[in-house]
């Protein structure tokens, strides 16, 4: 059996030793996911807590059918989104929603600046930011990403490179990329 | 210009092609340079999002987690001794008969028609004869009835 399905046998056990293991090794990652869908680290910590307060309440509804992290990944993706709707009318401020240079765009070859990268992802539909984040951000794979979100490879495949070509004409707009890419 | 290769990019990149068809990118790639522009594009955007993250404490995370679970079960505790305690008593205190009995009270004082009936007997009576006091009330007899 796999560690994660331990420590939840653990914790349904009542041992709440498990479950502060399972905590402490998903912890960055739901921050990290919700970092990227809501753009500012005060509400990804926030949302970070719901997800796991969510899980510690509804421990019974894991059925053991699936791999817990595919149930996580929904979890986590599911409250950003939840939390989000909720929020759409308070002002969020997004954190260093700006690129007020284009030398500051770039911080090398292979990096853009994370204010420009904040950017680009606001201007992604939420399932195809999602879909890229669990990507890139999380570098889970298409099969893992199409289990966590239940839906097929084919769409996972397109909703990257949707939110990508977003992307990439919207640096291309404001000159960070030549317009022949 | 768009290369026909290109649509296959983003899988490369993902590493989401077999070994087969990674090996006939490979050779394309050696010479295509619109494919090696976009997977420099694509491997930008990969790389930023990579690199998107924030730290945080675990330990301080996992405190105030369990602070928000502490208050979540006392309040959940609260609630079910409450439901449970309540039930409880209703049930030592007040036997069946009497909840029958009080039942039958209530029913009885709510029910609108005998009361409502008498009532407006009374109160038409009464306009009644009010109504003819106030037309007799020119004469001495009329007034101090009306009076009174």
């Amino acid at each position: 059996m796999d560690q994660d399905l331990e420590l939840i046998n653990q914790f349904k056990t009542g041992d709440l030793g498990g479950f502060e293991m399972l905590v402490k090794k998903y912890q960055n990652k739901a921050i990290n996911i919700a970092y990227s869908l809501s753009r500012n680290s005060a509400n990804a910590q926030d949302i970070a807590q719901e997800v796991f307060l969510k899980i510690y309440n509804n421990i019974d509804d894991f059925r053991f059918q699936s791999k817990f992290s595919s149930w996580f990944y929904r979890i986590v993706v599911n409250t950003s989104y939840d939390f989000m709707r909720r929020n759409k009318h308070k002002h969020i401020s997004i954190d260093d929603d700006s690129c007020p240079e284009l030398a500051d765009c770039k911080i090398s070859e292979d990096s853009l600046a994370k204010e420009l990268v904040q950017e680009l992802l606001g201007k992604i539909p939420f399932e195809y930011r999602s879909a890229v984040v669990l990507k890139d951000v999380e570098g889970l794979s298409y099969r893992e990403i199409s289990e966590a979100l239940k839906i097929s490879m084919g769409t996972v495949e397109s909703r990257i490179f949707r939110a990508r070509e977003i992307m990439k004409s919207i640096l291309v707009k404001k000159g960070v990329l030549a317009d022949e890419v | 210009m768009k290369c026909n290769y290109s649509k296959f990019l983003n899988k490369y990149l993902d590493n989401e092609l077999d070994r087969k068809e990674r090996s006939s990118l490979e050779e394309h790639f050696k010479v295509c340079a619109t494919c090696n522009a976009e997977l420099k594009t694509i491997s930008l955007l990969k790389g930023s999002l990579a690199g998107n993250k924030i730290n945080s404490n675990a330990e301080s995370f996992w405190q105030s987690l369990k602070s928000r679970i502490d208050e979540s079960s006392v309040v959940k505790e609260r609630e079910e001794s409450f439901t449970l305690d309540f039930s409880n008593l209703t049930r030592r205190l007040i036997p069946v008969p009497v909840v029958f009995a009080l039942v039958a009270i209530i029913l009885i004082n709510l029910t609108p028609v005998n009361s409502n009936l008498v009532d407006e007997y009374i109160f038409g009576a009464s306009f009644d004869s009010a109504s003819s006091l106030i037309i007799e009330s020119g004469t001495q007899s009329g007034i101090e009835a009306l009076v009174y």
